[in-house]
């Protein structure tokens, strides 16, 4: 073997600024051949310092950056354009080859989770109030798009619909807002009256007979009535199925809430939470259905303790559910921790690590280390 | 807030885009291929005006490649598959995807895929000595 009937290999070193290489996984290659997935493809992040993702229909990566020891040269038959009439006046032979040094490595592409935050979304109070706010045009994010906020968030197209469903978002003359849980409080019983009345089927509604049926009652506008539907109907599309368990457990959760400081005693907060229920609906309330939102810190009081709220890292979170309770029944605690370990042999690890357990009668209690 | 469309680049392939010393194997629509050095590849001075400098010439035999340079040192590397593949990205200007009349993001940015390589060429050994064969 000679190298007479070599192909020349140049170093070029504009063709580098041009191209970035990314690992394509899979799940990637997938996405890439569906037609549905692909349409969507975006390249976001938050902020022009924070990780950024590729964002797909459904699903969403976050790139990384990888560097590696070895020198990876990506070669193209094409010079830049400036220069290749000159390099091929000189060649005779075969076509040279343009090599470049791609001196940053690779991207790799995680599947990702991400959180979303929709908090800098403005509240919606209603038509009266909000009207007022925009007169005195103090909040700048009030001029916000839906589309715009979709930017703002580095999420696939599908979990961002999931979370602005859950967060009540709405666009009204295309400003984007969330509906307040006091707008909602209010509105709730006045719309499940209004389907009473009408002789609504719970379980098969559309959106035009509801919003005929309320709008006599109700100045809001037919995407506020649409926003409030469909966060409580187990359907995505018409007809929705109301979903009574879920709307009993949000207005549970919104009247605990206000008991965030200070405990409450049981019963009146159960009194409380059964009397704030639509009338109309035959619904029960059942402490079990706001599992990792409270802390019994005694068996007759209540207070309010949502585990979304808690730092993630483990010390730190049990370091505050400690600190409002010194000892928990191990079922209990099991809810403040399935969010950052679901592996039960992990969650074990981390009782041993940053607690105690002891077991008392045959049942097994999680308390403080060092602690009683 | 910083997005970019991104999308698999479905233009035809070029004609007459390689070598015919290029092995099949190795060549993609856009005539973009990658290798790998383990280790460092000193090219020297860049010419100032960033014209492009030979560094040696490539050689195939079935799976093998050969990198000859200069008259006396070669290195041997061997074609594998690249698991997973890796995408060639490139960012599109705004006047290329008003061209190409693309919908990009509200800035005009937007990312290409513009190859999918599966192959790479591996050098792993040290370069080794050869005898000129017109010195013998």
């Amino acid at each position: 073997m000679s190298q007479g009937d070599g192909i020349p290999l140049c170093i070029d070193s504009t063709i580098a600024s041009r191209y970035r290489l990314m690992q394509l996984p899979p799940d990637i290659l997938e996405l890439l051949d569906s037609p549905e997935e692909a349409a969507h493809l975006q390249l976001k992040s938050a902020t022009p310092d924070s990780p950024a993702f590729l964002c797909a229909y459904s699903r969403t990566f976050q790139l990384r950056q990888i560097s590696q020891s070895n020198t990876l040269l990506l070669l193209s038959s094409d010079s830049s354009p400036e220069t290749t009439d000159t390099v091929r006046d000189e060649e005779i032979g075969s076509d040279p080859l343009y090599a470049t040094k791609l001196p940053g490595g690779y991207l790799e592409c995680m599947p990702s989770t991400p959180q979303i935050d929709l908090s800098f979304v403005p509240y919606y109070h209603g038509a009266d109030l909000t009207e007022a706010a925009a007169a005195g045009g103090s909040d700048a994010d009030l001029t916000l798009s839906r589309r715009e906020v979709i930017a703002r968030v580095p999420v696939s197209e599908f979990e961002f619909q999931s979370a602005w469903i859950a967060a009540m978002g709405v666009e009204i003359d295309g400003c984007a807002y969330r509906i307040s849980q006091d707008l909602v409080l209010r509105i709730l019983p006045v719309l499940v009256a209004a389907m009473q009345a009408d002789g609504m089927d719970f379980g098969a509604l559309w959106l035009d007979d509801v919003f005929e049926a309320v709008r006599n009652d109700e100045d809001e506008p037919r995407a506020v009535i649409e926003a409030i539907l469909r966060r409580f109907c187990t359907s995505p599309s018409e007809p929705y199925c109301l979903d009574t368990a879920q709307l009993t457990r949000w207005i549970g959760i919104k009247m605990l809430s206000e008991h965030a400081v200070r405990e409450v005693r049981l019963e009146d907060f159960m009194e409380k939470w059964e009397l704030s229920l639509p009338p109309a609906l035959d619904m029960t309330c059942d402490l079990s259905m706001l599992t990792g939102q409270y802390v019994q810190p005694t068996t007759k009081t209540i207070k309010f303790l949502p585990s979304a709220r808690l730092p993630v890292d483990p010390a730190s979170r049990f370091e505050r559910l400690f600190a409002a309770k010194s000892s928990w029944a191990q079922e209990d605690i099991l809810p403040f921790v399935a969010d950052i370990e679901s592996d039960k042999a992990k969650i074990n690890t981390l009782f041993m690590k940053f607690a105690k357990k002891k077991v008392v009668k045959g049942k097994t209690y999680i308390g403080k280390r060092g602690g009683g | 807030m910083p997005s970019a469309t991104f999308a698999l680049n479905t233009l035809p392939a070029k004609s007459g885009s390689s070598s015919d010393n290029f092995p099949q194997v190795l060549q993609t629509p856009s005539g973009l291929a990658l290798i790998e050095i383990q280790g460092t590849l000193n090219t020297g001075q860049s010419s100032a005006d960033g014209t492009p400098s030979e560094i040696g010439k490539l050689t195939f035999d079935g799976n093998t490649a050969w990198l000859w340079i200069g008259d006396h040192q070669r290195m041997e590397g061997t074609i594998v598959d690249l698991s997973p593949p890796f995408g060639v990205l490139r960012r599109v200007t705004r006047q290329e995807s008003e061209m190409q009349e693309e919908n990009g993001s509200p800035d005009g940015t937007a990312v290409e895929i513009v190859e999918v390589i599966r192959k790479k060429i591996l050098f792993t050994s040290r370069p080794e000595p050869v005898v000129n064969q017109k010195l013998r």
